[in-house]
């Protein structure tokens, strides 16, 4: 592969200015919420990303998830940096790296569009909760199931590498403190996020 | 051709300490042992880096622009720099 192809997948962040990642990232943020309208898929996590099960919310609450995942792992990182790194830190680093590192997760949105796979999310919903199935799933969406349970994850874990690589470079922390740190932040995030977009969901929805 | 200065012994890797001094005006010869000042301790690249740190009155900013990196790298680098001459001033006492 590419050496400048590596850097630009894995390593952008030493290259592209605050600002810049900061735009791109919202930008991204914006256009991955209104396709998840489209398709009824949400981010109801920090690195969570859930198709449709039938229920409808309004675009603000489709465009709210990203917003609030971003902005609350985005701050606690940048706690997280204030306390372990001993370099003079920038919220705007910090945010603005952290937004662009989210920007897979829009081609995440566009093959949930373009690999359409419901059925399979309603028929696994009945089969879980044990109720009596009658949804009958068309051959062509267990593979595009498979297909895009494939791509997802092969974007989650480039986005997770991607934020890992922004929060150390913009916080100047590395090795064991820096992964430590990340998680711990990852998983305060994910228990707040959870509990805000549960908040967010039952009030945007009835708007 | 550019000549690089050698900072290590290429034998034991141990610091070099300057032996001889020439004036090419006079040939005058100075012989003695004096150690490197300590910004010639740095490698060429982050001398420059210095250099222009100083000429942009110590912009991070401007430098981001002048090393086509972004503010957050050229922050890291310039703490790595820090780090180095502190290592360097203890290691002199």
């Amino acid at each position: 592969m590419n050496a400048n192809l590596i850097k630009w997948l894995f390593r952008p962040f030493e290259f592209i200015s605050e600002q810049k990642a900061l735009w791109i990232g919202i930008v991204s943020i914006l256009l991955a919420g209104s396709l998840n309208s489209i398709t009824h898929s949400h981010f109801d996590g920090v690195v969570d990303f859930h198709g449709s099960r039938g229920e409808n919310y309004s675009l603000v609450a489709y465009l709210s998830e990203g917003f609030i995942n971003w902005i609350i792992f985005g701050g606690l990182l940048y706690i997280a940096g204030l306390i372990f790194s001993s370099s003079s830190i920038r919220f705007i680093d910090v945010m603005g790296m952290q937004a662009f590192a989210r920007w897979p997760f829009l081609l995440m949105s566009i093959f949930t569009l373009i690999l359409p796979h419901a059925e399979v999310y309603k028929y696994l919903d009945k089969l879980i909760l044990k109720e009596s199935n009658e949804i009958i799933v068309p051959f062509y969406q267990w593979i595009l199931f498979i297909l895009h349970g494939l791509i997802a994850i092969t974007i989650l874990v480039w986005t997770i590498i991607l934020m890992y690589r922004a929060y150390s470079l913009s916080c100047n922390i590395k090795a064991v403190k820096g992964i430590i740190s990340f998680i711990v932040a990852l998983i305060i995030a994910e228990i707040i996020v959870k509990s805000l977009l549960f908040i967010s969901k039952s009030l945007f929805a009835i708007l | 051709m550019e000549k690089k200065l050698p900072l290590q012994c290429p034998s034991c890797q141990s610091r070099l300490k300057v032996k001889k001094l020439h004036c090419s005006s006079c040939g005058t010869e100075v012989d003695g042992t004096y150690d490197f000042p300590l910004l010639a301790s740095f490698t060429n690249e982050e001398q420059e880096f210095i250099l222009n740190f100083v000429k942009t009155s110590g912009s991070l900013k401007e430098m981001a622009t002048i090393m086509d990196r972004s503010y957050p790298s050229v922050r890291n680098y310039l703490d790595e720099v820090i780090e180095k001459v502190k290592h360097l001033e203890k290691s002199k006492k």
